[in-house]
This record gives structure tokens, sequence and C-alpha cells, in this order.
């Protein structure tokens, strides 16, 4: 079969060997993170994140590197050092991608995926080049920050062809929300992947490959990607400050021309319209006709590529250069910027909140728990008037992240929810109740931005897309994930194309049907006081189809691979469509590059059995081999989502909306149900069932399976 | 001179680098100066090409002989946006595999040290009127598009000698290691999947009348 490259390399680098093996034995769970879940469940699904055993596979799939327009896309799987679940025994696997050209590179030099478990003695690179892997010494690398080591590599290795992922000093820090940065843009943000890399001393992995991606139809390929280009909806608009404004429909650009698609879309004018004449051009990855980054350059801050929530602080409310250096800092420095609201607004929070006339602050500073210096930073990255909001805040929270500087520094680079916690307990153990009491209560902090940052989700990160906004099915999506969930298969219909809900709707009918759509989709822009839609049994079918849907297509776009962003193609600028698009065009594109010839069921099949495999390591991890109730322990929300928000968890600034009312616990209780029963899960305790696994042809796994853990039900 | 250079036959460049290659431009300019110098080796830090014979050079090909050039591939690489997708479709078209290393256009990034706006730029083959590639090859195999001039290499005649390679000042000419010959942009004929895949307009392909 084409596309797959048929070679993964595995290095070891506490003995130092390098081995190839064939991917066939893999192929069953397509590319991506159906490797990387095979892999861990396999070998170490009950690692330590930061002991030498904990594998992190770097994985492409059978559509990387050829001709099907955005799938450039490379996955990181790994036990996640940045998921905080409490009740779990053992932290939890996750799963981030990036796109840019390094995933492109390893199809070039032969691999479909790079496994790297041990612990090397002192700080390394490994260096791919064709048939040649070797792991090299990077003791001049550790400590400088991404850039840096990409642009060092590169004159080492006197090749500006050669592709590099690199950690920042954050990562080498084993900072929990610690990226993996791949040239100036591009990264495996959530996760904590960095840190496993750092855990590892494993500095960069640089690529280099001669060949290429072979494609079982050439001809139908290059035809069929005309035909895509066609009708494929215009670069995404990327954020609420732009709603409907970037969209095609209103910039009335005709997308049957399909030159001219990258540059519709100017994200500087609407993320930080304050740097336009900062803005050089688009950037795109590998393949890709979107060209969804904004490629700026300020002197004295270099070039860099900046995209969706990279421009975090800009949405905070920053006017100034600060909004492209705080994405510079983050890249370079290795913090994911997506995990930079809930701490900013934490920060905020601390300098809002008083006890005995002085704020939480004041009080951890006469505690020792952060410095002079630091807290007069911090205080000047408060919003106006109180501060700045500028560059000498935002260095303080960046630097004392990724430096680990004080006691509030070292927990915050333990991520925004163990922060709390951490910051709570030192509280009290230097007896300050009340405060600690405080601080605790952040964890029931609000999202920003009318729920788009959705706030504390309960896996003990930032999140998106908050599902009293958007519905019960992204609840769902909330609660079956170990990590943000976040999915763009639903708001590539609902947000960011500019449609009307009136617009959407039939468009969704189309795809899914009228019982689907009209029973399980939620005006988002409604009235903030009008509740979600519930028409009982009718609504939990629908938002459990709607969820199974967001989760096969995850498992879809992050094997074959295909972007998030882009895929699946829900809506179309083209009048004479009716705006719709064509959710079949992954399993087409699979063909002509492999030769298979695929179906929706076909391909649905190859995502359960990923989604599937999931969820028995989810199982696995959480009682540790002893029995376990998923649909109790795992499958919830934080409690506040069902409670009347408080809206002082908000923060005033910059104004955005409140939630919408809260979720119901029964209708949440109800579309779980129907999800099991849709997944042939077991309704009890949420688990697969034996002849499930059987129907998907995973009987080695329920066998490793129940060997390890426990007997699943009939 | 001619039979006064030797040539060091473990020093043919191998690689599609450009590195350990060298231009019959700045070969010619190379030979002058050793002309001058009085010095009859060719050291192996600049190597001469593999069948390297002057008295191919040109071919005896005088300007009015060779017709100029009818169109052009042109590019703005202020508006590349680096999707690469020019040399995936190249590749494809030409060799049936996605591979920018085989591509007849390249494109190039390096976001740390070039100007801004060339972070990521294409570049194309120039089609030059006396095009070096074609004086240099020793076997018929460079040929004229007659509809748009473009010089093309024909993949039956190209022996691999790597003569055009070594000739073209510009590095548009890509070799082929798996077959062991070399190709360069034929301009499809006058409908260059390049210019019809590009989503930033980058590329262009003008007719010169």
């Amino acid at each position: 079969m084409q596309g797959w490259a048929g070679k993964i390399i595995r290095v070891n680098l506490s003995d130092g060997t390098i081995r190839k093996e064939n991917t066939s034995k893999y192929l069953k769970y397509t590319g991506g993170i159906g490797f990387g879940y095979k892999i861990i469940f396999d070998e170490a699904p009950t690692a330590d994140p930061f002991s030498p055993e904990n594998r992190i596979i770097f994985a492409i799939g059978p559509l990387t590197g050829s001709l099907a327009p955005s799938t450039g896309r490379s996955e990181v799987i790994s036990i996640s050092p940045h998921v905080y679940t409490p009740k779990s025994k053992h932290p939890l696997v996750s799963r981030s991608g990036f796109g840019g050209y390094w995933g492109a590179e390893l199809k070039f030099a032969g691999y479909d995926a790079i496994v790297v478990q041990g612990k090397a003695k002192q700080p390394v690179f490994i260096n791919v080049n064709d048939d040649k892997v070797s792991i090299e010494d990077a003791r001049f690398l550790w400590g400088k920050d991404t850039f840096e080591t990409q642009d060092i590599i590169k004159t080492k290795l006197e090749d500006k062809g050669v592709q590099i992922v690199a950690i920042g000093p954050a990562g080498e820090n084993l900072v929990r929300m610690s990226p993996i940065v791949h040239r100036t843009g591009n990264a495996a943000g959530q996760g904590g992947f960095g840190a496993v890399m750092g855990s590892k001393n494993l500095k960069a992995i640089a690529v280099r490959g001669s060949g290429g991606a072979t494609v079982a139809n050439k001809k139908k390929l290059i035809e069929y990607t005309k035909n895509i280009r066609g009708f494929m909806p215009g670069p995404l608009g990327s954020t609420p400050l732009s709603t409907g404004a970037l969209s095609w429909t209103e910039k009335q650009v005709d997308p049957s021309d399909i030159n001219q698609q990258a540059l519709r879309f100017d994200q500087t004018k609407s993320c930080g319209p304050h740097l336009n004449k900062y803005h050089v051009k688009p950037l795109s990855c590998y393949g890709c006709p979107q060209g969804c980054y904004a490629y700026m350059h300020i002197d004295g801050m270099g070039g860099g590529a900046v995209s969706c929530t990279q421009w975090y602080y800009s949405w905070m409310g920053n006017t100034d250069t600060a909004s492209f250096q705080a994405s510079q800092m983050a890249n370079k420095l290795g913090i994911d910027t997506f995990e930079m609201f809930p701490m900013i607004q934490f920060v905020w929070y601390l300098q809002d909140k008083e006890v005995d006339g002085k704020s939480l602050l004041t009080h951890l500073y006469q505690k020792n728990m952060v410095s002079k210096k630091n807290k007069e930073g911090l205080e000047q990255g408060h919003y106006p008037p109180k501060g700045s909001l500028g560059s000498e805040g935002l260095e303080t929270i960046l630097n004392m992240i990724a430096y680990r500087q004080d006691f509030l520094g070292n927990s915050l680079g333990e991520g925004f929810r163990r922060a709390v916690d951490l910051v709570a307990a030192q509280c009290r153990s230097t007896g300050m109740n009340q405060v600690a009491e405080k601080v605790q209560n952040f964890e029931n902090m609000e999202g920003i931005m009318g729920g788009v940052v959705g706030g504390n989700g309960g896996r003990g990160m930032s999140i998106h897309y908050d599902p009293r906004t958007y519905g019960y099915y992204w609840a769902l999506n909330w609660a079956f994930e170990n990590r943000d969930p976040n999915r763009h298969s639903m708001t590539n219909l609902l947000e960011w194309t500019g449609l009307s809900f009136k617009q959407a709707m039939p468009v969704a009918i189309k795809h899914w049907g009228k019982d689907i759509a009209e029973n399980g989709l939620s005006d988002i822009y409604r009235e903030r006081d009008k509740p979600l839609t519930w028409n009982g049994a009718k609504s939990a079918r629908a938002n459990a189809a709607l969820g199974q849907f967001i989760h096969y297509r995850g498992c879809i776009k992050d094997s074959i691979p295909a972007c998030d962003w882009v895929f699946p193609m829900m809506t179309s600028g083209l009048k004479e469509r009716d705006y719709t698009g064509d959710i079949s065009v992954e399993q087409k594109l699979f063909e002509l590059v492999t030769g298979e010839a695929m179906t929706a069921d076909k391909l649905n099949e190859r995502a359960a059995r990923i989604w599937t495999l999931h969820r028995l390591l989810t199982a696995l991890e959480w009682g540790n081999g002893n029995k376990v109730n998923l649909r109790e322990e795992h499958d919830q929300l934080p409690e506040h989502f069902f409670q009347p928000s408080d809206p002082r968890f908000l923060p005033p600034f910059p104004p955005a909306p409140g939630p919408h009312p809260p979720l119901d616990k029964k209708h949440f209780e109800e579309a779980k149900t129907e999800y099991y029963k849709l997944m042939h899960w077991d309704i009890a305790t949420g688990l697969p069932k034996r002849s499930t696994l059987k129907n998907l042809d995973m009987d080695d796994v329920l066998a490793r399976f129940e060997k390890r853990a426990f007997r699943l039900p009939a | 001179m001619n039979n006064e250079v030797s040539i060091d036959k473990s020093s043919v460049p191998k690689k599609a680098t450009g590195k350990g290659a060298i231009s019959r431009r700045k070969m010619l300019e190379f030979l002058g100066i050793q002309a001058v110098a009085g010095t009859l080796a060719v050291g192996s830090a600049l190597a001469a090409p593999k069948n390297f014979n002057p008295d191919n050079y040109n071919r005896g090909i005088t300007p009015d002989q060779l017709p100029n050039t009818k169109a052009w591939l042109i590019t703005d690489p202020t508006l590349c946006v680096g999707c690469r997708t020019c040399e995936i479709v190249c590749s494809l078209s030409h060799d049936n595999v996605c591979q920018p290393a085989l591509s007849r256009i390249h494109t190039t990034s390096d976001p740390f040290n070039t100007l801004a706006k060339l972070e990521v730029m294409p570049n194309v083959c120039r089609q030059c009127n006396m095009a070096d590639c074609y004086l240099a090859c020793g076997y018929e195999a460079l040929t004229i598009d007659p509809k748009t001039g473009a010089r093309v290499i024909d993949p039956l005649k190209c022996e691999g000698c790597g003569e055009c390679f070594n000739a073209c000042p510009y590095d548009m000419i890509v070799e082929n290691k798996a077959k062991n010959i070399f190709s360069k942009c034929d301009l499809c004929g006058g409908d260059p999947l390049c210019v019809q895949f590009c989503p930033a307009g980058a590329i262009k392909f003008i007719e010169l009348g």
C-alpha cells in the first residue's frame, strides 16, 4: 500500500541504542495518535510522565507529505505531565499535534514515526538524515531558546533544509505546560510534551530526508485536489474579535478561484490590529493553502509566526508591541500560549481579591512566596488602570514560569490548576487560611471571551468552548477526553465561517439529517439568558451522535493526519452549493493516496479502533489495573458548570459576556447514556465491551488489557 | 590550455547541494584566473565536472542559433506563504512522487536570517536565452519546447553526466539519483501546475510575445 514510509525509528536514550522496525504491525491503527496509543498501550501504559520508561512518540500518517491539502501534520503522544486528574491513580495519556515542515521531512527521510524512551546522561539531540540516525551531544544547546537551537543546529549541520523540533528553557525545567516548538510558531502546545523531552535530556530532533511521499493515484489526486480547492472554505477566521468579518461570505472572495486562497486572510487585522504595520505576510504549513499564520517582524524582536491563541496578550487587552513579544517569548521559552489565559487571570485574581485589606498577592509576598521584584512586575501586568498590561508584566510572568522563579513561579510552572492547589496549600501551611480559601476558589474560574476560552474544564488545563454556550455534545467532548478536547469539527460550521445560525442549519441538515441537526444544535450567538435546546430523548440521541462525530473525526484527523482547523470541510463559500462543504473529503483523499478503497463506514471503524484504544488506556491508567467506573469517575465536568455562574470569577477586563445558563445534569447524563450505546460501550461503567473489541478486530488488545487489568463487560 | 587541465575524478560533485558543484560561468572564470596565474592543476576544492571537455562548451552554438525562450515563470517572493504546494505538485506530476528534492521549482525558508519578506520564497528556472544547461549538454538531451521555448531535458537522452547541473548559475537543475538522470523546469507545456496551485499568487506564467 502507498502512503506509509514503512519504517519506524526506535531510540533508547538510556543505552544509546537505535533500531528500526517495520510500520506494518501498527497499520491497523492508521498513523499519528493511533500509532502512539498502541505503542504506549503495548509497552508502558502506566509510566510516570517523567520516568525514562515513558515513551514519547512523534508520528505522522499516510497523507503526510503528499499533495492532499492541509495534511502536513505531526502528532505527539505520551503520558502527559500536564493533565491533572487527582482522582486518577496514574497520569493519563494525551496527544498534541503541530504543523510546519517537520512531518513531511520525516516521511521523506523514510519513516512514519520516531519513538523515544529512556533518559540520556547529558543533553542530546537526535539527528535523522535519511537512513542515518544518530544521537548527538547537545550540551552546548542546553539553556538556549527554541529559535536559537534550531538555527545553531542548522548551522552545525550546514543545511538550511533540515527541519527541527526543539524545547526551550521551560521544557528543560520540566514546566508542565511546555510545548515542543518547530519553526517559529508551530507548536505541539498542550500536554507538556516539551517537559517530557526535557526529562529525557532530549533538546531537539533534527530531520532531513531526500526521498518522497508515494501516492496510489497520481492523476486523480491532482484533479481531486484542484476540485477541493475550488470549494473549500477560505482560511478560517480565528478569533471572536473577528466574528464574521474575516469570513469568505463577507469578504466576497470567490473560493472557486483557487489562487489567492492564503491571501484572503490576515490574522493580524483581527487579532492584533494595532500591529498591522508589522505584518509581513501570511504563512502556511506544508501543502496547505490556508496561510493561517501571520508572519510578523518587529525590530528588536525578530520575525515570527503568530496564529490564534499565540495572540493571547492582545486578546487579554494589550495594545502595543508586547502582543507580538508575548508570542515570541512563549515560543522561544517554550510555554503553551493557551494556558496563559488562566495564568494571567490567576495573577490578576491574586491582585483583585483581598483579605484584611491586602491583596492575596501581598499576602504571598509577606510569606516570601514571591520576590519584591516579581511582585512589582506582576502588578505592572495588571489590566489598566491599575497596571499597564505591557512588556514588563509579560516578561515577569513568562520568566517566572519558564525559570520557576520564587515559590509562586515554581507553582505556576506546574500549570494553572496545580498552581491553585499548591499556592492554597502553602498558604494553609503558613496559617493563612482565609487567603488559602480565596486562592482555592479560583478553581471555579470562568473562561473569557464569551466562553471561547472556556475556563477550568476539569483536566487541569485551559480548555476550549464552554459547553453552556456550545451544547451538550461539547459537554460530552469535555467529559470523554483527557485534555482540552479542542476540535474544530463543529466550530467549522457554527463559528468562524461567518454563516448565521439560520444559514448553517440547512448545511447541518444536509450532513446529519433533520433529527440530529435540529435537536442537537443551539445557536451559539443566542441571548445570554437562553439555555440550550433540549427536546428530551431526541436531544439526547442527537447530542450523542454529534459527540461521536466529533470524536471519530478527531481520531481520523489525528491519524491520517489532517489539520483540525481545516477538516472536516463542513461549509463552502459558494452560494450555488448553498454554503455546503463536503465531509467525505478525508475518505477520498485517503483512498487516492493509499489505494485502499475507503468509505465513511470504514474510516469510522478505523477511528473507533483508535478511540476505543484511548478509552482502554484511560481505564488502565485511571485504576492502575483495578476495576473502574469511567462513567462515574472520569466522564465528568467540574461542578460549577451545573450551577448558576458566579460573575466574580469572570475578570472585568477585557469586557466579555458572562456564560449562558448552567447545564442540566439530567440532560448531561441522558446524553452520556446515548453516547455509550452508540459506541457499544457498557452503559453502567462506560467501559468498552468485550464484543465491541472483537467487532473492531482488537482481540489482541482485549487479551492484553484483561491480562493486565480486569475482565471487561460482555 | 585545454590539455593542461587535470581532472580529479574523486572530486566529481555527487550531491545537488550546489556546494561541491561549480557553475559553468564560475568554471570559465576560474579557468581564466588559472590561465593568468599559469597554474596547471585544478585542486580538489574546485572540482571539475564529470566528462569535462572545454571543446564541448557552447558546442559551437551561437546566440542566433539558439531560439529565445517564449515564456517565463516569474515570482513575487514577498507573496509566497511557504506552503510548498508548487514543489509537491511539480514532483508529483513529473516524477510520480511528492518529493520536493525532485521538484524543478524550489522554495527556501529561513525564518531567522533573511529579510522578513523573504522568510519563505520560491526560486524558478529562468529559461535563459543562452542557456548554460543547453550549451553544456554533450548528448543532445537538451531540447527546446517549440510552444514555450522552454529548455527541456529529454530523460531518454540524458546520460546523467551532470554537465548541465554544474553549468547552471542558478542551481535550478535537479538530480534524480534513483534514475541517475537530471531534470529541469519544462514549463509544463505552457500551463504550469505550480502556477495553477499556488494559493498566494506568488508565481506567474508570462508569455514574452
